[in-house]
């Protein structure tokens, strides 16, 4: 169950959107997500659709994945469409008791879902064909410039590769700790709210107690192969523009740009 | 309490392109008040098979069988009694603590069984006792403070509390320097002979097991492939080092004086029994040439 978690989960390939440039496929990503929110008409909406749907084919992706990454959209969905529809005002379609059904209601509904699962897609497309290590790497090298305002960059990104490296090591361990408990007989799935949340401190406590120790051994290797930080290191591998970098980064402009006017 | 396996086979994440089949077709009776050693190289299934026992992992196909209850139907109340019945001590137990007393750590299974708490207390004393440790030096501490040994004590004893009938232990002595493995090794033989256990320890050594168990069963690749005591399984070594075991380094030494035409057998499974099949044998060496 544990190891299901899909967020930031990267499938290898060899599609010419895995060979971007890290740091051009964040800053399109950025672009594309305020324009998906800035596009409101109907030509807008389907260029946009047609330009996620040339993206997925160039980057072979199996379409389970992004479907899995649209699943926990569903529960916000179910919460936020009714407010919606019950609730804004305009040409009255049905009655309902005291609220009302309009069309501007169902407009505004499905307007929300399609850029909610525009916006879900779009990150998605990010994470899955882009390596952990390159997309901190695409990060520290943005953040950069923002060193002359003491912002530790090489710092807060090296951060992020531990935080991702450690996901799926941690949801091992907790799989481990909750077998152990249950062979205790702890009951996680029945039983009074109080008892199972008490049951949950079973769980939290060693987990939290093997994050520390491991977060305590992990800095002491650092440390004992002298890691510093980011003053004067360098990369094994250097990233360089090339010419399908330049191709998305003017696509992402262009588009953003339309989204404006349109 | 009897415990009947009948072709258990599992298979992780089936379905998916990372399905593995970490048990197949296992056979296996254990009887009661038997001390049986389970193992086999790593990835050779016996922890999969170990944690079928008490219903955290339900078989794929195949049938587990205790006492009469068969375990694939368990279900709520069965299910908290039969790990009441089966105690499941993993590898390394004390990552699990997580109580502020040792005492309250200790008491976790035996309230979740509903256990009465004049009862729980009398347990709690009996069980870190049982596992020797001074119950008065060290029930009020934090399991936190503990050294490394006593920490996975309590932690047994934590499973010890429940009063189990059947105990399996993980790779007990894992991590442990060879004093503390000695003395954990000496008092679970101890708890096996007194409390009238059915006792199951999986390890990858050869060396302790030969001295814990009267039955060794060995594995590789999800299948059993070995089932018999200590001594004979010992004079298999063939196949030992074949599946990647490595022999007890007594086994070694007899095993090459074997092959230099030694008459000794590797069935020794104590120094004392090995000294003794050579010191015969040079012994009357000299006769023969005196």
């Amino acid at each position: 169950m544990l190891r299901d978690i899909t967020v930031g989960q990267y499938l290898p390939g060899d599609s010419i959107i895995h060979h971007l440039d890290p740091r051009i496929k964040i800053i399109v990503t950025a672009l594309l997500m305020i324009a998906i929110f800035l596009i409101d008409n109907w030509p807008g909406l389907v260029g946009l659709g047609m330009l996620l749907g040339t993206v997925y084919w160039l980057s072979h992706l199996p379409g389970i994945m992004l479907l899995k990454g649209l699943r926990p959209l569903a529960l916000i969905m179910l919460i936020a469409l009714p407010i919606q529809i019950l609730l804004i005002p305009g040409d009255v379609l049905y009655y309902l008791g005291p609220l009302t059904i309009t069309q501007q209601g169902i407009l505004q509904a499905g307007l929300l879902t399609y850029r909610l699962m525009a916006l879900v897609i779009v990150t998605s497309f990010l994470t899955l064909t882009t390596s952990p290590v390159a997309l901190t790497d695409g990060l520290e090298s943005l953040m950069k410039p923002l060193e002359r305002f003491r912002v530790p960059a090489h710092e807060l990104a090296m951060m992020m590769t531990i935080a991702l490296r450690f996901i799926p090591i941690f949801a091992e361990e907790a799989e481990k700790i909750v077998k152990a408990q249950k062979a205790r007989g702890a009951d996680f799935d029945s039983g009074r709210l109080l008892k199972r949340m008490r049951n949950l401190v079973a769980i939290l406590v060693p987990l939290l107690i093997s994050a520390f120790r491991r977060a305590d051994e992990l800095a002491l290797a650092m440390e004992a192969r002298c890691y510093q930080g980011g003053k004067n290191r360098t990369r094994l591998r250097q990233w360089r523009l090339g010419k399908s970098d330049y191709v998305t980064l003017v696509v992402g402009l262009i588009v953003l740009v339309c989204s404006f006017y349109v | 309490m009897s415990l009947i396996i009948e072709n258990l086979s599992y298979t992780y994440m089936p379905g998916t392109p990372y399905a593995t089949q970490a048990l197949d077709q296992v056979n296996l009776t254990i009887k009661k008040k038997e001390i049986v050693g389970l193992i086999g190289p790593t990835g050779s299934g016996k922890s999969t098979l170990i944690q079928h026992l008490n219903g955290l992992l339900k078989p794929t196909s195949g049938q587990i069988q205790i006492d009469g209850l068969i375990l694939n139907e368990a279900k709520g109340e069965q299910m908290r009694q039969l790990r009441q019945k089966v105690g499941l001590v993993f590898q390394f137990p004390e990552e699990q603590l997580f109580e502020e007393t040792v005492f309250d750590d200790v008491a976790f299974g035996p309230r979740n069984m509903g256990t009465s708490e004049e009862k729980i207390a009398s347990r709690v004393r009996w069980a870190l006792e049982a596992v020797g440790l001074n119950y008065e030096e060290i029930y009020r501490r934090s399991p936190f403070n503990l050294s490394g040994g006593q920490m996975r004590r309590v932690a047994i004893a934590g499973v010890l509390a429940m009063r189990p009938q059947i105990l399996i232990l993980d790779e007990p002595t894992a991590g442990l320097d060879p004093q503390g493995r000695d003395s954990l090794l000496n008092q679970i033989r101890y708890l096996w002979r007194k409390l009238s256990l059915t006792v199951i320890v999986v390890s990858h050594h050869l060396d302790e097991l030969a001295r814990l168990a009267n039955r060794l069963i060995v594995m590789h690749q999800g299948k059993i492939i070995l089932d018999a005591p200590p001594a004979q399984v010992f004079e298999q070594a063939e196949i030992l080092r074949q599946i990647g075991l490595g022999v007890p380094l007594l086994t070694d030494l007899l095993s090459r004086l074997q092959e230099k035409g030694w008459p000794v057998s590797l069935a020794a499974v104590t120094e004392k029994e090995a000294a003794r099949q050579i010191a015969e044998y040079w012994l009357s060496k000299q006769a023969e040439s005196a």
